[in-house]
Formats: C-alpha cells, structure tokens, sequence
C-alpha cells in the first residue's frame, strides 16, 4: 500500500542550523489503521506532508499504490485524503457548498458527489449542519465536516494529522468514533496524535518517531503487552528525547 | 476552460462577494465617495471665487525722482500667463543714494501718497540680510530697488554720450507665500517702463515711438476651453485608471492568498488532486474581475457625477481638471481600458505572487506597498509634460502604454505604431508574471514560505543534507581563493596601494568563504567562526599577543640564519613601499585598516573560520590546527614569511578551537600586524 524508501529531509533553521526534521526512514505499510506518535518537533508532521506530498523528499521515494509522489504529483495526490491542523473550512461557505467544491476539484460528477454525500451525512451527522455557514459551526463539527472532506472521493489513503486537537473531549470522541467508521476494507489510515487512548481507540499499528527515524513500527498488542502501552512507548522514546 | 481553474474561481467569486465589509470597502465605498468628493471641491472652488483675497503689497525702494518716473510710465497691467520673471541680481558694490522712499504699489496703480515709510540717510551697501529684514518688516513679497541715482528724463538724438543706464533691481521674498504671484505683475510694470522711457527719448527727438517694434507679435488661441482643458485632462485618464485598477486589486490579491493561508485553508487546496497552477489562475482570475469591476465602477460613477455637475462646474471656470474630464468621451475611456488590460493582469500577477509569498496578511501588504509605489512612480512617466513617445519609452512597460495613451487622447491622429509596440511589451511582461506566478505552488517554497531547505539542496534537490561541510569541500573553498589571489593579483598589480591591499582580501578571501556558507545555508556561526567571544578568551587573546609576536619575530631572525638576508630585503621591498603609500594617501589609521584590520577580519575567517571547521570534522583537532595552519601560511605567497606564518596559524588554530569564535584569533592577528606596520614606519625593524 505504502512504501516509504530511504526517505530524508532536512530544513534549515537559522537558529539551529541544519535540521534533519526525517532521518532516513524505511517502511512497507499494508492497509489497516496505523497510529502515529512520537514527542514534538520529533518529524511525524514532516513526514505526513512528505506523504501528502506537499514536501518534496531531500532523498528517497514515497509510493502510494505504486504511484510516485513527486512524479505523479496530482495522479498521487488523487490517492489520498490529507487533514491537518492547518487544513482549515472555509468561514463564509456552508458545507454543502465546500463538499461541492472538493467534489468539483476531485473531479467528481455532482451526481456522484450527491451519492457519496448520501453515505457520508448519516455516517458524520452533517445532515442539520449541512446548510449552515461555517463560521457558525462549533469546532468539532467542522472537524466532522473536514473529515467528510477527506473521504469523499473515497481514497485508499487517509493522512490525519493531530485531527483532534483543540476539540474537547466529546468531541474527540466524535471525531474518534468518525474515524473508526471510516475504517474500511483496503484503506490506510495513518493517525498522528499525542493521547495513547485515541491511538488504542483507533489503530491496531503503531509507528513510533523519534528524531526524524522509526523508534517502533508494530502492533498496539505486541507494546502494551495486556495493559496500557503509553508506558512503553515513554521507555522507547524517553533515551531519543534526551540525547 | 479548466474545470479546476473554473471551480476555483467560482469559490473564490464567492466568497469575494460574500465578504460584505470588504465588498463595501473597496467597491462602494469608493464609488459613493467620488460624488461626495467632487461635490465638495466644486464647493471649495466656488468658495474661494468668492472671496477674493486682498492683493499682495509691493515696495518700491526709490529716490523720489525714479518714484516719479516710474508714476509716470506706468500702470499695473492685468497679468499675463506668458511674462517671464526676469533673474536679478544684486550689483556687489553699489551706489550709495541719498534718500529712499518706500511705497505700497497696491492696488492697480502707483500711488504717490501711499508713501509708507522713508529710510533717513544713505543706505549703503544694501545686504542681502537687511534687505530681507526690510521686505519682511513691511510685509512686502517684492520690492524694487532702484540703486543709481536714476536718469530717465527724455534725452534729444543723437543720444551721445549716452544716457546713464538705469539699474532696477527686483526683490523677490519667496518666502512669502504670495511673491510668485506677482512677480509677473511687477515684470510687466518694469517693462513698461522701459518702453515709455524709450517713447519719451524717441518723441524727444521727434521719431516715431513704433520705431524699436518693426515686427508686432500677437497670440490667438483657437482651440476651445473645453479642448484646451481636455488636452490637459489627458494625461490624467490613463493614469487614474492605472492607479484604480491596482488598488482595486490589493485587496484581493493579498485576501485570496495570504488570507487564505493565514486562515489555515490554503493547505487543503495544496493537497487535492488538481494542478497548483490552476489554483493560482483561478484566483488571478478573481484578482482580475475584481479590478476590473472596480475600475468600471469607479469610471461610471466617476463621469457620472461630473455629467451631472457639469453646470455648476461651469461657474467654477473651464480650466481644471475635473471639467476635462467630463468631455472626455466613453471611447477614449475604453481604449484605455483595453490597452491597460494586459498592464493590470501583469500587476495582478506580481501582486498574487508576492501575496503567496506571505505568510500572513499583514506580510503581503508589507511586500506589496513598494509594487504600488513602483507602479505609480513608473506611471508618473505619463504626467511628465512634453515627453513624447519613442522606440525607447515604448520598451518601458506602464509608462510606454500611458504615454502612448496620452498622445491618443491629446491628438486627432492615434499613435498605433507606439500603442502596437508597447502592447506587445505589456503582453510579454504579463505572459512572464502569469507564468511566473503560475508556478508559485509548484515549489515547496512557494507551499511552504519561510521553508529554507538545508545544505546545498537550496539549489540541487539531489544531495542529502548535511549538517557541516566536511574537508574536502572546505579545501575546494581555498583552492578557489588562491586561484582568486594568484590571477587576480596580477590583474590588480597597478592599482592603487589601497586597493592593491584590501580588495584582495575581501574579492579572493571573505567572499568565497561568506558565499560558501550561503550557498550551502551553514549556520555562519559555526561555519564562518562568526559568533561571540567571551570575555575570558579575549583577555587569552591579549595575552598570546606577545607570544604572537615573539613567535614571527624570533622565527623570522632565526631564518636569517640560514637564508640570504638580501633576498629578505628584497622581498620586505614591496611591503615597505606599500606602507609609504598608504601612508601618503591617509596615514596611519589607513595604514592600520589595509593592513592589520581587513587582512585579520577576511583571512581569520577563511583559514580559522571555514578551512578549520571542515577540516576540524574531517581530520580532529591536531591535524586540522596543523593543516590550517601550513595553508594560511601558504596563502601569502612568501617562502620567507612562511615559518613565522605558520607557526602563527597553530597559534590562532589553538585559540580559535578553544573559544569556538574566530574573533580572539583576528584581535591577536590584527595586533600583530599594527605592531608590525608600526615597527616598519618607526624604523624599529632598521
Ligand atoms: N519550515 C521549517 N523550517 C525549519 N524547521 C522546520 C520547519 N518545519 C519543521 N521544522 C523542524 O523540523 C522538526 C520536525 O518538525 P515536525 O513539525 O515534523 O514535528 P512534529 O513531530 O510534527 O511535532 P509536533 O508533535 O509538535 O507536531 C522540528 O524540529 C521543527 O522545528
Ligand atoms: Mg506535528
């Protein structure tokens, strides 16, 4: 599904010099949902816009079913849903609209947006908020309504960077529960988050980052071993964070 | 079209619209204030014509013989747009008069009993000082001053010996708000003068007073005021629809990008599947409608309501601007507006792009401050008078247009080679910007502003980032500064001593290590050893400065030993004559810059700086110290310098690597050779 070869890059920070924000990282990724965590500024969102490919890699390739992200550019962009902190809604449009438009630029027929939007609404609850701005939405709707966004062109590749941050704690859980809805036969999901419970929630894999390079790749079960895995993932970045 | 260009450019139509306080801003708030505006000069204008305001005082600083003629010969003529002021200047050593009157020539004639004051005494050597003291105490903006003892009584033919020519001297406060005004008054008075003094001689001597005019000059004008207004009107058309069409623009521009970026929705865009290109031709699109929406409203309701007040400008009088407006027709506005077409998509473009470049809204108007002042100050071309079109001006994208514009406006015949040739220029710089901005978010950078990539993938995406350079990369670095200094030494050999020392250094020396950690984005710290000192390895500094010396004095005396103590002198030679020359052009502080400030400065940072660091992380400390130290030695070219050099290079290695700052290793190293060149121009060394 995805592979990721002797990926690297590095960013120029005039206060620190060079930054090797991804470290050589090597990964073969069958669908299922694979949580990622790692401590700050350790690279996990480097490397998510690097799948999204919004950053082009120093060095190595990222090939999502067998397409190349800086080849293919928008043939490989087609292949995946991307949701970040800074992948905000429009304020001055309604959701139906801002759906329409996403339809629009994935190439889809309205007719086919209208269809998708069918499974979509009762799967999110959109259907009261459909035709309301917005601006007047609460954060964890419009949190809902990007997450619609990013799947409804249905793509075999879900990229959900932090997607609940700045969320209260029902809200999470909307959005949690949202995410465990969209699990689905051939889908990949990678989820960045910084709360183990969510990752337990969500995800069966775990990909630890540390330092720009893999910590951990494997199951949830394999780490918590019965119990609460938050421990051993401390353990296993605690010696990355202090050096 | 595109279907993403389209749906984007829906979007963002959309949501232009639905910004109504923006909307209200830039669209109707201009179009509503332009009637206010008009409305209230056209009250200002009538406001003024109503009260005219007292006329300016004159003095004339005369004997009362000249005051008499000056009665006699003249009157206040109405002024005359064509009277030139004539330049006057104060004779350096004139006349002492006996008495002088002054008197206020207000009003339309030279009154005699409107004597204002009379200056007891000779005036003597009028100064420029008192003279002004004098106008300003009696609130005069001119005055005239008469400084012979005047003869203008008539004088039979044949006038020899000649009559006394008289000297009138004009003085002019411009500091006085109103002395432009009626310079040209009091010029014709003078003249007048001149003429009636020239009459009286001529019927004194019974000759017919037209005799000095053989030809008579008389002007008629035949266009109409209103022609002769629209032709001055011209020039401001094409200019204010410029100007309209760019400011009608920014708001958009920085919103559609910035904003969006900043609003956190950009990102989004960036990640579906379309082409970025046709994200940014969706939204230049938008910049373009916007602007010219903007333009057409701003026009309409611009003519509009100077249509409608075309009566009450009428009262105001025919020559302003306004006016020339209104009989300028729709036609003319529309040529405008369509050769300017391809002006406002390239500014547009540029303005889209450097709004991409932002990081907040805030940042773009910052970047597109200076495009608007550029803009205007290129479009002024069009307000220069006389300026004609040419070949040359035709390559000047704006200003080439607008003048081409101009010249359509003001004549019957249109320019079309001029407008043919500066189109195809504006089609050309706007091709470029669209293409340029185009590509804006095909580049990380442009995603990602604020992005600097590590390493030399700045320019090559290829090479894996790392964080310092390593030996080899830095001896390349050297390599290319001694090329620099072998060809460029002799390229300078005749320059001057100032030169000779110094440009050297910087071209062949700082300048490939500086580029280097540029190019590269090295943290100039490291790198280039440009960081801080403490206070303690200063002091370590100033206490190895002795050792410094005693190492390149006493190796040096030691060399004399075994080399010939000719050939050393024949090589200090140069040196010495160097030091004299610096020496005549500006002394001993020149001396101290060329020879011990610069040579520390730029040689620390190549040989303690650069060579040390890459070669620190290829080889450790020992052989780094050792090898940096042989090439500094190495760089200056002079096999009798050599040992001292180097064993002063181990030196400065040690310090540099101890304090992690190349600065306590240029202060030793400048000290050294201040005290050298001091030695030399003392003669201690003899
Ligand atoms: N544009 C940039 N310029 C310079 N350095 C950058 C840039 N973007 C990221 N970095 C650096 O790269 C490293 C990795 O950052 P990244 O955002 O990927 O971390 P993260 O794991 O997502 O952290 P967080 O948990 O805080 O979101 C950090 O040290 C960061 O400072
Ligand atoms: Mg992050």
């Amino acid at each position: 599904m995805l592979h990721i070869a002797g990926l690297h890059k590095s960013f120029f920070d005039p206060g620190r010099g060079e930054v090797k924000a991804v470290d050589g990282i090597e990964l073969q990724v069958p669908p299922g949902v694979v949580a990622v965590m790692g401590a700050n500024g350790a690279g996990k969102t480097t490397l998510l816009r690097l799948i999204a490919g919004l950053l082009e890699p120093d060095s190595g390739t990222i090939a999502v079913a067998g397409l190349d992200s800086v080849r293919d550019g928008d043939r490989f962009r087609a292949q995946l849903g991307y949701l970040s902190t800074s992948t905000k809604l429009p304020a001055l449009a309604t959701p139906r609209e801002f759906l329409a438009l996403i339809g629009q630029l994935h190439g889809l027929h309205p007719a086919a947006v209208a269809q998708r939007l069918e499974a979509l609404v009762p799967q999110f609850g959109l259907a009261d908020i459909l035709d309301q701005r917005i601006a007047t939405l609460s954060t964890g709707q419009a949190q809902r309504v990007n997450l619609a966004r990013t799947l409804l062109a249905d793509p075999p590749l879900l990229i959900l960077d932090e997607p609940t941050t700045g969320l209260d704690v029902l809200a999470a859980a909307e959005v949690v529960t949202a995410v465990q809805r969209c699990r689905d036969q051939g889908r990949l999901i990678l989820y960045c988050t910084h709360v183990p419970a969510e990752a337990q929630a969500v995800a069966d894999q775990l990909l630890l980052i540390g330092r720009g390079q893999v910590a951990y790749a494997g199951t949830i079960a394999d780490l918590a071993d019965g119990g609460d895995f938050a421990p051993a993932v401390h353990a296993i970045l605690r010696p990355a964070v202090a050096s | 079209m595109n279907p993403a260009v389209r749906a984007i450019f829906a979007k963002d139509m959309r949501e232009l619209l639905r910004d109504r306080r923006a909307l209200f801003v830039n669209l109707v708030l201009p179009v509503l204030l332009y009637p206010l505006l008009i409305l209230f000069s056209v009250q200002v204008a009538q406001l003024s014509l109503a009260q005219p305001r007292p006329p300016p005082k004159i003095g004339v600083l005369a004997t009362p013989q000249v005051l008499t003629a000056l009665q006699a010969g003249a009157t206040l003529p109405k002024p005359k747009r064509s009277a030139r002021k004539q330049a006057a200047a104060l004779p350096t050593d004139p006349t002492p008069v006996a008495q002088y009157q002054v008197v206020d020539l207000t009003g339309s004639s030279w009154h005699p009993q409107a004597v204002l004051a009379s200056v007891d005494g000779p005036l003597t050597a009028p100064t420029r000082h008192n003279l002004s003291e004098f106008l300003r105490s009696h609130d005069l903006a001119l005055a005239v001053v008469a400084l012979d003892p005047v003869a203008l009584q008539p004088a039979p033919l044949p006038l020899h010996p000649l009559p006394p020519q008289t000297t009138l001297v004009v003085l002019q406060d411009d500091g006085n708000a109103r002395a432009p005004e009626i310079a040209p008054q009091v010029d014709a008075v003078l003249i007048g003068l001149r003429q009636t003094t020239l009459a009286h001689w001529l019927s004194a001597s019974h000759l017919d007073p037209r005799l000095p005019e053989p030809v008579v000059v008389r002007h008629h004008s035949l266009a109409t005021a209103a022609e002769a207004v629209r032709t001055q009107a011209a020039p401001m058309i094409p200019f204010l629809v410029l100007v309209l069409a760019v400011t009608a623009a920014m708001y958009p521009a920085i919103g559609l990008l910035a904003g969006e970026r900043e609003a956190g929705t950009l990102e989004t865009l960036l990640s579906l599947p379309i082409r970025r290109r046709d994200l940014v031709l969706g939204k230049l699109l938008v910049v373009l409608c916007a602007a010219l929406v903007a333009v057409i409203a701003n026009l309409l309701s611009l003519s509009g309501t100077l249509g409608l007040l075309a009566g009450q400008l009428a009262a105001v009088g025919t020559d302003s601007p306004l006016a020339g407006l209104v009989s300028v027709g729709a036609p003319a506005l529309l040529l405008c507006l369509v050769l300017l077409l391809p002006v406002v998509v390239a500014i547009s473009a540029a303005a889209l792009a450097l709004s991409g470049f932002a990081q907040s809204t805030k940042e773009a108007q910052t970047y597109l401050t200076p495009l608007i002042l550029v803009v205007v100050f290129v479009a002024m071309v069009a307000v220069v008078p006389g300026l004609q079109p040419s070949l040359a001006l035709d390559l000047l994208p704006i200003g080439g247009t607008l003048l081409a514009l101009r010249q359509a406006l003001q004549t019957p015949e249109m320019p079309w080679m001029h407008i043919a040739i500066t189109t195809v220029v504006n089609l050309a710089v706007a091709a470029v910007l669209v293409g340029w901005t185009a590509q804006l978010f095909d580049t990380e950078r442009g995603r990602y502003p604020g992005l600097v990539r590590a390493g030399w993938g700045r320019f090559a995406r290829f090479r894996r980032g790392q964080s310092l350079p390593g030996g080899p990369e830095v001896l390349g670095v050297y390599a290319l500064a001694v090329a620099g200094m072998v060809l460029g030494g002799g390229w300078l050999a005749d320059a001057p001593a100032v030169v000779l020392t110094m440009a050297p250094l910087l071209l062949f020396v700082l300048l490939p290590a500086w580029l280097h950690s540029w190019l590269g984005a090295y943290p100039q710290a490291v790198v280039l050893g440009w960081r801080a000192p403490s206070g303690r390895d200063l002091l370590v500094a100033l206490a190895l400065l002795p050792v410094a010396l005693g190492l390149s004095f006493g190796l040096g005396t030691l060399q004399e030993g075994w080399v010939d103590v000719g050939a050393l002198q024949a090589a200090g030679e140069p040196v010495a004559r160097l030091v004299a020359q610096l020496a005549s052009a500006g002394g001993l502080p020149l001396q101290l810059l060329c020879l011990a400030v610069v040579p520390a400065i730029c040689e620390e940072t190549l040989c303690r700086g650069t060579l040390l660091s890459g070669l620190h992380k290829s080889l450790g400390p020992k052989w780094a110290i050792a090898l940096s130290a042989l090439l500094f030695a190495l760089l200056h070219q002079s096999p009798l310098r050599l040992l001292p050099q180097a064993a002063l290079g181990v030196l400065l290695g040690w310090l540099t690597l101890r304090s992690r700052s190349v600065w306590p290793a240029a202060l030793v190293h400048a000290g050294h050779n201040a005290l050298l060149v001091a030695a030399e121009v003392q003669g201690w060394l003899k």
